[in-house]
């Protein structure tokens, strides 16, 4: 071991003279599932994806001896074959004993083991003696603050209104009762202080869950968000709009939960009601909040109203502290769900009045969209189990009387092999807010498509993903003025020799049509052209020992403008070298990453997430070329309180200038009443 | 910095050890001399000498390079390194040296580089390797740029049967656009191993034939690169 430390130091004293230090929670190279599936989608921002992660890597572990079937499909990484196998297991032999008896569940292999092993633990039954009422609960309090970068390339930066400081704090308390918790966050340049509430904090979010094993199962007061079937009409939370992770193809999640990130947007404030007798279930919700909206002046229609919503969250310039809570939405809905046998349906609906009218440009693409004061929607969904078989669909309209729709089907073939298959119609008519379900464009509308998927568990170290999906753009779309379609392809293969070794092989292929705004502002009637985008990595996790393990990985991307006469083709590469360890003690832990990457320009782009403060992810984006040197520190002070650093040096060259780019982060967390080994902090 | 080229996954060969430092060579001593020219570019000539030593889970290795090109320039190359087994799964290695190249009509520039590697067996069937190194730039871009280069190297092997066995090298430079290679490497026989490399850009393929005889193991060496034309060579392993 000394002997690595030697090795190290002695290359990074003859390296550039990088600047880092710093911080951070995550155990070094942990192989995560859902952050390795999220890299692959394209998100509308950092900060989108970073509260999305924080809201699912920071929930509580799960009991396994408690946990029920629909929690264990929400971890996104079991078929609904190997589910079924744990309920009988546990059902059959009684509670489990020990993490490691998973082992023991038929099509339980390692690798699956692996994945969910970060997210489940068993409590001892002496918890739930000791205390009649909540066994268990965990108040937590978290701070994070990053101070003002040194240098930036942005150059509206000099708009911002507020500092560059970022601040965050967070408390959650949680019970098997009861759950509480206040978000509050600064962004970079925006105000200290609230400009219209005078409230600490420039984005305030508070909730209070109550849970029941009665009639009444949960209620919430305050913000939450809304999840409804396979989210035509409304799914706030993180989602795969396409995934080869077959267990992930059905969405299948609780219809409220508590809005634990510190997404501005996509949320609801109010109240949430879950009422179940026997087989039947449902849920209302009532909502008032304000929203950050654009308004003007539309010729079209001859109207002023809202021209679009601002979903960033940021108030840093003047437009945007303007836009902050300019209009008002009142919203109400809910969903009947039924379960008999192997059969579910469920009805939902959804209403919405704004305090003013949404208006359509006269621009072709915006022909559709939502126009006037009110919406609704509404949607059926059903669901049927035959053996191997899992059918479901999901058929949705709005207050046009416009359709929209997909179904779905998940087989087993065998022990090894799944397979998955959805088709989806959605006319170029449908609108919905807050929705989000498999489709290639951001929202279920103006798209039609076929969606085939395949796992296959080669043998206990071999698994194979892949997906295909052909899709179709009936009307035009926003920068294609005409209809369009592509493909789009992916395959993985991972290998896990042993739970501590994971090498796996990922292709993904998409050709679409596209136009630039450029071309558009050169000629309303610019053609769409083929573009060809192919992507290849190959990833590395190895545990060396319990104090050191390492991960490599090496991704490529190559864009290509398939059609003459304008030919434009870009390359892109990424890599990096990541080495975590954990010291004897156990008291610190810490990752070091050097990350280097070179792209020709946007369009070649790679994702990759860093790890952040307190067990999140933040997904960068990689354009142009430079390097990355990143070291994250973790230090149990005391019992409660955990500190936390991490600074990240980034140097990126364009072709005539470098920049640097330095940030600092600290936290603080205080944390009671239950050991860290049973839960994991909120 | 070490120039890319084909045919460097191979565990056997201390060459592979000089691309990716840690790479265990079994032999517990071994001495490699190489020799390497272009038949349809006269004048181009590249001769190396390796030799590897082991002292119980350390080893060193000295490599000394020459490349010429009498109407260019003559590239001159000295590396140590310096690598220990951490049981039997894992090594780590360390390397150090200096290129000298001297361009006809200009004075000699000397380019320090290093790498530190390391090489672990995933499983009797996988082997992996990947190294991180630097050395100085060539030629300096502008006064704004820094004058070094950075290289990230990923070696991969699988073996597909006893017979068979499969490279990927996945190799980046930070002047360079981004570098792959397959190869194949098969036993033919007792007495003859077959290899095979390609490299789609820049352009590459070479076939060893390889005969181990009792004392050497000789490696003849045919290869092409569209645009300077055919490679052979030899080299000799005792």
């Amino acid at each position: 071991m000394r002997f690595i430390v030697v090795l190290f130091i002695s290359f990074f004293c003859f390296a550039e003279p990088f600047i880092f230090i710093s911080s951070a929670q995550q155990h070094a190279a942990e192989a995560d599932p859902l952050s390795s599936w999220l890299e692959t989608e394209d998100f509308l921002s950092d900060e989108e994806i970073d509260s999305t992660l924080y809201s699912v890597y920071h929930t509580k572990k799960y009991d396994l001896n408690k946990i029920n079937q629909y929690q264990l499909d929400s971890l996104g990484v079991l078929s609904a074959k190997q589910i079924e196998h744990f309920m009988a297991y546990r059902k059959t032999f009684g509670p489990f004993l020990d993490v490691y008896e998973l082992q023991a569940i038929p099509l339980w292999d390692l690798f699956t083991i692996s994945r969910i092993r970060k997210w489940v633990t068993i409590v001892p039954l002496e918890w739930y003696k000791l205390s009649l009422r909540a066994p268990v609960a965990q108040s937590i309090l978290t701070i994070r603050w990053r101070p003002s970068v040194l240098k930036q390339a942005d150059n509206s930066i000099a708009s911002w209104r507020g500092d560059a400081h970022y601040w965050r704090a967070l408390y959650r308390y949680s019970s098997s009762l009861l759950k509480f918790g206040i978000t509050a966050e600064k962004d970079p340049g925006e105000y200290w202080l609230n400009q219209r509430t005078k409230l600490p904090a420039d984005f305030l979010s508070a909730h209070v869950a109550v849970s029941g094993k009665g009639l009444m199962r949960q209620l919430i007061i305050g913000d939450f968000n809304v999840n409804l079937a396979q989210g035509l009409i409304q799914w706030q939370t993180m989602n795969f709009r396409k995934t080869a992770q077959l267990s992930l193809l059905k969405k299948n999640s609780s219809i409220f939960q508590v809005h634990r990130s510190v997404n501005e947007f996509n949320f609801h404030r109010g109240l949430a009601l879950q009422l179940q007798v026997k087989n039947h279930s449902l849920g209302l919700f009532a909502s008032y909040k304000t929203l950050s909206a654009n308004l003007g002046y539309s010729s079209a229609s001859d109207q002023s109203g809202i021209t679009s919503f601002n979903m960033s969250g940021y108030h840093r310039t003047a437009a945007e502290i303007k836009s902050k809570g300019a209009v008002a939405q009142i919203a109400g809905g809910g969903r009947y769900n039924f379960k008999q046998g192997m059969f579910t349906g469920g009805i939902n609906f959804l209403l919405y009045h704004f305090s003013l009218p949404l208006i359509v440009t006269a621009r072709p693409y915006d022909q559709f969209a939502i126009a006037g004061k009110k919406w609704i929607n509404a949607s059926v969904d059903l669901g049927y189990t035959y053996k191997n078989f899992h059918l479901f669909t999901e058929q949705a309209t709005d207050r046009n009387g416009s359709l929209a729709g997909l179904a779905g089907m998940l087989l087993s073939l065998s022990k090894t092999i799944d397979v998955g298959f959805v088709g989806r119609f959605y006319s170029s008519s449908f609108q919905s807010l807050y929705s989000s379900a498999i489709s290639e464009g951001t929202l279920p509308n103006n798209e039609r498509g076929v969606f085939f998927s395949v796992n296959a568990n080669l043998s206990g170290k071999v698994q194979v993903q892949a997906f295909s999906d052909y899709f179709f753009f009936p009307w035009l779309r926003y920068l294609i003025d005409q209809p369009s379609g592509g493909h789009e392809q992916f395959i993985q293969v991972n290998y896990q020799p042993d739970k501590g070794s994971t090498i796996y092989f990922r292709f993904r292929q998409e050709q679409k049509m596209q136009t630039t705004s450029d071309e558009l502002a050169a000629s309303p009637l610019a053609a769409a052209l083929l573009i060809n985008r192919a992507h290849f990595r190959m990833h590395v996790d190895r545990v060396v020992s319990k104090t050191f393990k390492w991960s490599l990985r090496m991704e490529t991307s190559r864009v290509k403008r398939l059609s003459a006469p304008q030919s434009m083709e870009e390359f892109g590469f990424l890599g990096f070298i990541q080495l975590g360890f954990r010291p004897m003690s156990g008291k610190l832990m810490g990752l070091f990453r050097f990350l280097l990457f070179d792209t020709d320009g946007y369009q070649s782009r790679i994702y990759a997430f860093s790890p952040t403060l307190g067990g999140g992810y933040q997904l960068g984006q990689y354009k142009n070329s430079g390097k990355e040197l990143l070291l994250t520190i973790e230090n149990d002070v005391f019992r409660a309180i955990t500190v936390l650093c991490s600074a990240t040096g980034v140097q990126e060259a364009s072709s005539r200038a470098i920049f640097w780019h330095y940030s600092v982060q600290i936290a603080l967390k205080f944390h009671e009443l239950a050991p860290s080994k049973i839960y994991k902090p909120i | 910095m070490q120039s890319v080229q084909i045919d460097t996954a191979y565990p056997i060969d201390p060459s592979a050890a000089i691309w990716c430092p840690g790479i265990p060579i079994k032999k517990q001593a071994a001495t490699q001399f190489a020799f390497f020219r272009l038949m349809g570019f006269k004048n181009w000539q590249q001769l190396s000498i390796t030799a590897k030593r082991q002292f119980q889970a350390s080893s060193a290795l000295l490599q000394v390079a020459v490349e010429k090109l009498p109407t260019g320039f003559t590239t001159s190359q000295v590396a140590l390194q310096f690598s220990r087994l951490l049981g039997a799964n894992y090594s780590v290695g360390v390397q150090l040296g200096v290129l000298r190249r001297q361009f006809h009509f200009y004075h000699p520039i000397s380019i320090p580089f290093a790498q530190v590697g390391s090489w672990t067996a995933l499983s009797p069937s996988v082997k992996y390797a990947m190294s991180v190194g630097f050395s100085g730039r060539e030629v300096p871009i502008n006064w704004q740029r820094r004058q070094f280069v950075l290289l990230l190297r990923s070696l991969t092997s699988f073996q597909v049967t006893k017979l068979l066995a499969f490279n990927l090298q996945l190799e980046k430079l930070s002047t360079q656009r981004f570098y792959w290679q397959v190869g194949l490497g098969m036993l033919a026989g007792p007495a003859l191993h077959l290899q095979f490399s390609y490299a789609a850009s820049p352009q590459w393929w070479i076939l060893h034939f390889q005969f181990p005889l009792k004392q050497v193991d000789l490696k003849i060496s045919l290869g092409f690169q569209p645009m300077l034309g055919t490679v052979s060579g030899f080299n000799a392993l005792r």
